[in-house]
């Protein structure tokens, strides 16, 4: 017997855009996620260990 | 690395290639692999070509956002599988416009067994597929997702309890329930 289930949804074709508009926005995420490490962790990281690595320096220079 | 990437990788290795080099054009091989399926599925649950659309767009971004969360022991169709369902759930819950007729997959197994008489197979095929369209757009959205999945994508008992995280008895017994309501709707 068929099943009729096979037959309810017709395969729909995917507009070609669409691609190219998920990888925009994807890369677009990578950016901004990249940019937060970059400003939130990285940045503050690099600060941190210059100021532990010359105390003295610093000192001096205040 | 080469200009054209590997389009021959298995879906796990592409997955790893995706995390460690976030090359774009690695997802961009895993959106051919699974935009139709991902499309069509959408499809199913909403009414208009543009709602597909933009769902299968925000499937995929979610489906990056949380590609490091794929446990690399399951298979990735379902994995994807389920944040197609929980997407388009959710979705239409939220624009539907009889929230009532909504029940959640998750409710108590105690309460379904006083009706869940086994229903077989051959009733359900029995009925024409324009009445089948019909009544699949007349049933709560999770039943017409569990039939479908069933009966049309050819997925075990065991891989639906995967994707939802139920047991199997679950799952048979929402089956039966679902096939019930088609039966009496016809």
């Amino acid at each position: 017997m068929e099943n009729p289930f096979k037959k309810v949804i017709e395969e729909k074709e995917l507009p070609a855009y669409l691609k190219e508009k998920v990888l925009d926005d994807i890369n677009l995420i990578k950016l901004t996620l990249d940019l937060s490490e970059l400003f939130f962790v990285n940045v503050p990281d690099s600060l941190l260990t210059f100021f532990k690595n010359n105390p003295d320096e610093n000192d001096k220079k205040l | 690395m080469s200009n054209q990437p590997e389009v021959e990788l298995s879906d796990i290795a592409l997955v790893e290639k995706i995390l460690s080099t976030k090359d774009e054009r690695y997802f961009g091989i895993l959106y051919d692999r699974y935009a139709s399926f991902v499309y069509n599925q959408s499809f199913s649950f909403v009414d208009s070509e543009e709602e597909a659309q933009d769902l299968t767009h925000d499937i995929f971004i979610k489906i990056y956002l949380n590609l490091k969360k794929f446990k690399k022991e399951s298979k990735l169709s379902t994995w994807i599988y389920s944040i197609v369902y929980n997407q388009c759930l959710n979705y239409v819950k939220k624009n539907q416009k009889k929230p009532e007729e909504n029940k959640d997959l998750y409710e108590d197994v105690e309460n379904l067994e006083h009706h869940t008489e086994e229903i077989s197979d051959k009733e359900l095929f029995e009925i024409n597929y324009a009445k089948l369209q019909e009544i699949l757009n007349q049933i709560p959205i999770e039943d017409k997702a569990i039939l479908l999945m069933k009966y049309k994508d050819d997925m075990s008992v065991k891989d639906i309890s995967e994707l939802f995280n139920i047991k199997e008895s679950a799952v048979k017994m929402r089956l039966q329930r679902a096939k019930k309501r088609v039966l009496e709707l016809r």
